[in-house]
């Protein structure tokens, strides 16, 4: 009886569509590679999965306290850029990586600042402000860096691919951003951010200040998304301004299949995370299947509308039979 | 007696207008400790917002505000709630995404050494509440998925955990059922004896002369008068004519001056869906059904079933006779069956939308016209407006910057030109003063008088038996009991309600 019990209540959580999902294209995935669940490919394809985790997690903080970000993509490039122009030089000197690493990181807060400003200060829109500061970071990132160069010393490179087993440097920094996120949801911060999202007038008749709220989920998100910039940076080991362009949408998309309300206020954060994974092992799937190049994309769209289908039709289904109970 | 006390809140002339329309135009008044005061006054008299005010969510145009003698000037409600008041919403402030025992300590949360959240004195906090206000309400619930009264019991339970010196509740007990109310009340007194100063709102006459000390009086957004009941006694035509402006005229009952027809309008045969079972009933032309019972019995779902909101599992429904299929709510207004919604902010009006064009979001329903005959349509809706004496500055002000009343004026009157068949009203009183309610149940009488089959749900019984010529009665989803004639009296109705729950029991 109490196992039914806790298998309803599991069933009940908003990303349990997304953990269905996932468990089928790993499904699939195994079948169609053989070696998939051997140590060394799961660590690569975590290796190559973790940028749009990382990304994803920020996307979800913003969204869920109401928000959007359409910068995150390009917040992605300027850290890129930054980080591959100041360390180009720094050979093997370990101290000399200290600059860039600070730069990346004040470019971070800052533009999660300035997007948080925007709106919750100024109260615009967030998809047309992010839009705009989308521009602002691409066109930073271009001046910085208009063509693809810099470069990242190789020992650094080399760290991020560490790895023991099944322990990687990957997996310990996503575990320690994860554990950032609880923290912050044991604090005031988290509940308020939840709060803001579900129905900002009446959090702010609770006393809670929304402004403020909102632009610390956009600097939190921010702090998660400059991670996810390390990990493509270390990965392309160069600066390209392009780098981080395709995520933005892909966030979106991750945070929704993994069933995150796009109106804020509900869903899990680990969601975002099982949606980052399906949506990269999709991808996965349909060059394993050896799809002809010129399908790829297509499959590519048709699978993900599935999984979002799937992930909002049972959120809706829920929440309609959760209000008749 | 108490008016020893010290001086808790004191206002002068206090100023608010919205776009053109004047909401408060002299705002004045105090209160001392250890008092509860009832505020009263018509919809749009300027309660709500006088207490918004207060409680620093909005922004006065002109006046002052003194908290203990201190000038104040809130400029959000953290700068209020720092100096101890606390306020129950109307439109509830509740998250609905978090549960009962997160909304109840959302914004004071307790914390640890460390400051991470405390969950475990969150919770007792919030079980002291609940256990006094609401027993047997889970503190896990989600509160979206709460019974409208139970959310209102988190709403007042929340005001209550912060404590505070002024306490202001703004129309608590409107979703309220007696006993509910009668464990407020204890509360509120208990709190009064201990030096907490309440200003308590409400539309109910019987429940202000209960609960308060005496009661200060809005009028048209300026205080018109106090009336003390240990010195001018408990006189209620004293305050609804305080209220009104004019002399009471007392109650009729308007079931009496209209002709009964036998022509059947609308006819329900064993429909069932969702908690609805084996509603079989038929509305004459020119009756007004009420729907009664305990609330959260099915009352609601029956409406939006008739009005194709609901879609129906089983059963068969006629209008005029012709057997007919709702799929959709514009197959059931083609057919003259409209709804007006219980919950108008959400589900009847457009708020950030014109007056006009809310009024012609009516007929979209309806196929014909391939352009929108503004013009004409701008006759009708003029002509709806004078109809209804509806106060607006112009046919293009928005919804939400009209009052209460005047709102719920518009989502009944938008129907008019459409001369409904069946007219189907969910609550149209709730939160309505005396007046507006009059007029609007006038207008509902005029319907019926001209051939409307009007279906009534009511939260106050009092609205039903002075109203309708046949009453139904609901327990879980069923018709139970037929009240009719005679045999309408409050009395019969509540006793009828009662005796479901007995019957199904045994």
């Amino acid at each position: 009886m109490n196992i039914v019990n806790q298998l309803k209540n599991i069933s009940r959580k908003p990303e349990f569509p997304s953990v269905i999902i996932l468990i089928t294209v790993i499904a699939l995935n195994a079948a169609l590679q053989k070696n998939f669940f051997a140590v060394n490919v799961i660590n690569v394809n975590l290796l190559t999965f973790t940028p749009l985790i990382l990304i994803s997690i920020g996307q979800a903080v913003i969204i869920l306290g109401g928000g959007l970000d359409l910068s995150v993509g390009t917040q992605v490039s300027l850290i890129n850029v930054i980080m591959a122009v100041l360390m180009k030089d720094a050979g093997d000197n370990h101290a000399a990586v200290i600059p860039g690493f600070l730069a990346a990181m004040i470019a971070a807060l800052g533009m999660g600042f300035v997007n948080g400003f925007t709106a919750g200060y100024l109260n615009l829109p967030p998809m047309i402000a992010t839009f705009a500061t989308s521009a602002i970071w691409y066109g930073l990132a271009l001046l910085i860096l208009p063509s693809p160069g810099g470069a990242i010393p190789t020992w650094l490179v080399k760290g991020f691919s560490w790895k023991y087993s099944l322990i990687s440097m990957p997996l310990i920094v996503i575990v320690l951003a994860y554990l950032l996120w609880v923290f912050v949801r044991r604090r005031p911060l988290g509940r308020y951010i939840y709060a803001v999202g579900s129905n900002e007038a009446a959090a702010y008749a609770n006393g809670v200040n929304t402004r403020r709220v909102k632009l610390y989920s956009y600097i939190l998100g921010s702090f998660f998304v400059m991670l996810g910039g390390f990990a493509i940076t270390f990965q392309a080991a160069s600066g390209d301004a392009r780098l981080g362009l395709s995520y933005t949408l892909t966030s979106i998309a991750a945070v929704v299949v993994g069933g995150i309300a796009l109106k804020g206020g509900s869903g899990n954060v680990i969601g975002a995370v099982f949606g980052a994974i399906i949506l990269n092992m999709v991808i996965n799937l349909i060059y394993f299947a050896n799809i002809p190049s010129e399908y790829q994309e297509f499959t590519k769209g048709a699978i993900i509308i599935l999984a979002l289908a799937l992930a909002v039709v049972y959120r809706r289904r829920e929440s309609k039979s959760l209000a008749i109970s | 007696m108490e008016n020893n006390g010290s001086v808790i809140l004191e206002t002068k002339s206090i100023k608010k207008s919205f776009g053109g329309v004047k909401a408060l135009v002299d705002g004045s008044f105090s209160c001392r400790q250890g008092e509860i005061v009832g505020l009263l006054g018509a919809n749009g008299s300027g309660k709500t917002t006088f207490s918004k005010i207060i409680m620093g969510l909005l922004h006065s145009d002109a006046g002052e505000i003194y908290i203990e003698g201190q000038p104040v000037h809130f400029r959000s409600p953290m700068d209020a709630m720092r100096q101890g008041i606390v306020m129950v919403h109307q439109q509830l402030s509740l998250i609905p995404d978090l549960t009962v025992w997160e909304n109840i300590n959302l914004g004071h949360e307790p914390r640890t050494k460390i400051g991470a959240l405390d969950d475990e004195t969150a919770r007792r906090k919030a079980a002291e509440v609940i256990n006094r206000l609401a027993p047997g309400l889970s503190l896990d619930r989600v509160v979206k998925t709460l019974l409208p009264s139970e959310q209102q019991l988190v709403e007042i339970a929340k005001a209550l955990s912060k404590g505070g010196k002024l306490l202001i509740l703004d129309e608590p007990t409107a979703a309220l059922e007696q006993t509910q109310v009668n464990r407020l009340f204890e509360i509120m007194r208990e709190l009064k004896s201990q030096g907490t100063t309440i200003i308590f709102i409400s539309h109910r006459l019987g429940e202000v002369l209960e609960i308060c000390d005496y009661v200060v009086v809005f009028r048209n957004g300026a205080n018109v008068g106090t009336v003390r009941f240990e010195k001018d006694g408990r006189d209620e035509n004293r305050i609804v004519s305080l209220i009104t402006g004019k002399e009471e005229s007392g109650q009729q009952n308007g079931a009496k001056d209209r002709i009964r027809s036998e022509e059947a309008r609308l006819e329900a045969r064993h429909l069932s869906a969702g908690m609805l079972k084996e509603i079989s009933f038929t509305a004459h032309r020119g009756e007004i059904i009420g729907i009664g019972g305990l609330q959260g019995q099915g009352q609601e779902d029956l409406l939006l079933m008739l009005a194709g909101m609901i879609h129906l599992e089983k059963g068969e429904l006629r209008v005029n006779g012709k057997p007919v299929k709702f799929h959709h709510p514009a197959d059931a207004i083609r057919h003259g069956v409209v709804l007006v919604p219980g919950d108008r902010q959400k589900e009847g009006l457009f708020l950030n939308h014109s007056l006009f064009m809310n009024v012609i979001y009516a007929r979209f329903g309806l196929r014909g016209d391939w352009l929108i005959p503004f013009k004409r349509l701008r006759e009708e809706v003029k002509q709806v407006v004078s109809t209804l004496s509806i106060r607006t500055e112009s046919l293009e002000t928005e919804m939400q910057n009209l009052s209460g009343g005047n709102q719920q004026k518009v989502v009944v009157g938008k129907w008019l030109p459409l001369k409904p068949q069946v007219l189907l009203l969910s609550d149209p009183a709730k939160g309505v003063d005396v007046q507006a309610k009059r007029e609007l149940y006038d207008l509902i009488r005029d319907l019926a008088r001209r051939g409307t089959s009007v279906i009534l749900y009511a939260s106050d019984n009092e609205e039903l038996v002075s109203h309708c010529d046949r009453i139904f009665v609901l327990y879980e989803g069923q018709i139970v009991e037929e009240l009719a004639g005679a045999e309408i009296t409050e009395d019969n109705l509540v006793a009828a309600s009662l005796r479901a729950t007995v019957k199904q029991s045994a």
